[in-house]
């Protein structure tokens, strides 16, 4: 046998017979600063059709963690997907990733998942469950460092209002009031089964107001309540009232930088009005009440600041008129002032606004004003600080709702580097598959958005209504009611919420 | 003789060839595998010039082009384009066949436009020490291209043996094989 052939032989049966290389890709897993409490990761693979799955320890490590992955014999593109479970099995964090099997290491960022509010189980507990109320019910820190829901349980009347608060990683966090990092009662003075809690925070305080009906003498004592809580958690001894207007319903509050708040609300004094308040750091009335609306019929508030100026936003027989004041409650016009009118075929059912830069963001909802029902469209309007509109209206979704409840309010919150993010539900035919589904979009200042809407929720078991959207600073927190009778509330509905980042926003995951 | 028994003695004859090779290099083989490790383990964590130095002492052990190719990816993420084109191109050289010789050009296009966009004077790579001085070009000789073939399988055989199951990259979590 010549050294040629021989030679010959060698290269040919190595590359026909001798086994492929046999590589290792390592796989960088790191987790957002709310993705904690991780004791497993669940590792999906997938190539060519096939998968595997390995649960793999994780103990007490921090991020970032690497596992590695042989794949003799096989070729082409590798799905990696990895979720985090705690101590119970429960998700707190997913991310996936695709590379190729002839790559060194491939990179899975974990964003978080969802987790439940609530501390009490039993029965349902939720943010809202005022159709015309949802939106109001989560606050943070003008720092981002902490933030507070706020909820009721299912009440049969006498009925209070309850919050939670939690740093901005998700962790609950300690307040005096609870003693621990559980849930606490906000109300001193038991109200009925038709109030709904807003909130806010300015400096160090945050205070929860509510429309107050007091079930032992409901045609007497009614009105607004407040009480509020500093930054330990301390709450003033009892709730303070705001205002003794009848029949008030849909509060909505704004801080200024003062430490102050302005709280507005729904009353029927002969029509439909809408009333404000300011009050200090402790819920002392500090100006007001007064009535803002001029024109009759009006209904659905939304208010927010922007240094010493108040926009109110409300609606009016299918329109939005809007008026400004000041810190002491004082309006800038003698009478309201029309933003949007309803036209021949679209009515605006609800409206919503936030700080945006040295103006406004304001978002309204339409819908066909034959039938009330969706799909409906949401739009962003950006104003000065004196309502002028900036630029032409900004598309959200035309998906909004396909059913009554849906088609009513829904949460919007700006950050302080003026990134928007606008959160509602929808159901039926614009659920998420399993029920109603709760969505988010993020827009920068300028009004372009930061990716498509995106399913909030990793819980998306049955339905998912009624969310609140609250700055943190880099990320946004948004809380909902959840009807997924999932661990670890597995009683009724719940509130649960989730840590999102804009960069999460923009790849809509 | 029948083509399947020709490979079978072939496959026989290769097998010996390179457990002799195999054998004769071990205390090296080990002294690669360990500094090889340790570069994927500093390259994950994106410590890319300590990565550098363990993948070059890898190299120093065991001259297998694998390595060229890490060497080459520590360089492009320490931005020292020019010695990344300079061990991609020699990886090319050394096994022309590389199953990812497509990807490792467009890298190396890629780098050499970097270095233009830089406005950096473009080196080319001093180019290899030619194996024999003579007139026929090299890559005309059948002992080159045979040679190179061996060298490729012994080398494929040696990263083998570097990363096979029984020696998976050093990570928290461990290794998942993945088989077909």
């Amino acid at each position: 046998m010549s050294r040629q052939f021989f030679l010959g032989c060698a290269l040919l049966a190595a590359l026909g017979a001798c086994p492929a290389q046999d590589s290792y890709i390592i796989v960088t897993v790191t987790g957002r600063a709310a993705v904690h409490d991780v004791k497993t990761l669940k590792v999906t693979l997938s190539n060519s059709g096939t998968m595997r799955t390995d649960e793999l320890p994780f103990g007490e490590q921090p991020f970032p963690v690497t596992f590695s992955v042989s794949a003799p014999g096989r070729t082409g593109d590798l799905g990696v997907s990895v979720e985090g479970l705690d101590k119970d099995g429960l998700l707190v964090g997913r991310g996936a990733a695709t590379s190729t099997l002839d790559v060194l290491t491939a990179d899975v960022l974990l964003e978080s998942a969802d987790f439940v509010i609530n501390t009490d189980f039993a029965d349902d507990q939720f943010p809202s469950d005022d159709y015309e109320a949802h939106g109001f019910q989560v606050s943070a820190a003008p720092d981002g460092s902490t933030w507070t829901a706020a909820y009721r349980d299912r009440c049969n009347s006498p009925c209070n209002m309850f919050a939670r608060r939690f740093d901005k990683t998700g962790r609950p966090v300690q307040t005096k009031l609870a003693a621990s990092t559980n849930g606490f009662p906000m109300s001193t003075t038991p109200t009925t089964s038709v109030s709904t809690p807003a909130i806010a925070t300015a400096g160090n305080n945050t205070i929860e107001a509510w429309d107050f009906n007091d079930p032992t003498a409901m045609t007497t004592t009614v009105g607004v309540a407040c009480r509020s809580i500093d930054a330990t958690g301390q709450g003033n001894p009892d709730q303070i009232t705001v205002a003794t207007d009848p029949s008030t319903d849909v509060v909505s509050i704004a801080p200024f930088g003062n430490g102050n708040f302005v709280v507005a609300w729904s009353a029927f004094i002969t029509t439909g009005v809408i009333r404000a308040a300011v009050v200090r750091s402790d819920c002392t009335l500090l100006a007001g009440p007064s009535t803002v609306s001029t024109t009759a019929s009006a209904r659905k508030v939304s208010v927010a600041t922007v240094g010493t100026t108040v926009m109110y936003a409300f609606v009016v027989d299918g329109g939005v008129r809007m008026r400004f004041g000041n810190t002491s409650n004082v309006f800038t016009s003698p009478t309201d002032l029309q933003f949007l009118s309803k036209t021949a075929t679209e009515n605006i059912e609800s409206v919503r606004v936030a700080p945006l830069g040295t103006g406004f963001a304001v978002f309204v909802r339409w819908a066909l004003s034959a039938s009330f029902m969706g799909p409906g469209r949401i739009e962003l309007y950006r104003t000065s600080a004196t309502g002028a509109v900036l630029g032409t209206p900004v598309l959200v979704s035309t998906k909004s709702g396909s059913d009554f409840g849906s088609s009513e309010a829904f949460g919007v919150a700006s950050r302080s580097d003026g990134v928007l993010m606008v959160t509602w539900h929808s159901c039926l035919t614009n659920g998420d598959g399993s029920g109603c589904g709760v969505w988010g979009r993020a827009f920068r200042e300028n009004g372009t958005p930061v990716g498509d809407e995106f399913t909030i929720p990793t819980t998306t078991t049955g339905d998912q209504t009624n969310p609140s959207v609250a700055p943190l600073g880099d990320a946004f927190v948004v809380v909902w009611k959840d009807d997924s009778a999932q661990a670890p509330d597995v009683a009724g509905s719940a509130i649960r919420g989730r840590i999102i980042y804009p960069t999460q926003a923009a790849a809509g995951n | 003789m029948t083509a399947p028994l020709l490979r079978v003695i072939c496959t026989f004859c290769v097998t010996l060839l390179l457990a002799g090779v195999a054998y004769a290099e071990e205390p090296e083989m080990r002294s690669a595998k360990r500094h090889f490790d340790r570069g994927q383990k500093l390259f994950t964590l994106g410590k890319f010039d300590e990565a550098l130095d363990e993948y070059q002492k890898a190299y120093d052990a065991s001259p297998l082009p694998d390595f060229l190719y890490n060497i080459g990816q520590c360089h492009r993420n320490l931005g020292d384009y020019e010695q990344a084109i300079f061990s991609f191109k020699r990886f090319l050289q050394l096994d022309p066949d590389a199953p990812n010789r497509e990807k490792v050009e467009i890298i190396i296009d890629e780098l050499e436009d970097k270095l233009e966009h830089q406005g950096a004077k473009k080196k080319d790579p001093p180019p290899p020490p030619p194996p024999h001085a003579e007139s026929t070009p090299v890559y005309k000789k059948w002992w080159f291209w045979t040679g190179i073939a061996v060298v490729g399988v012994a080398g494929g055989v040696g990263v083998y043996a570097v990363t096979r199951p029984d020696g998976p990259p050093d990570t928290n979590l461990g290794n998942i094989v993945f088989t077909k």
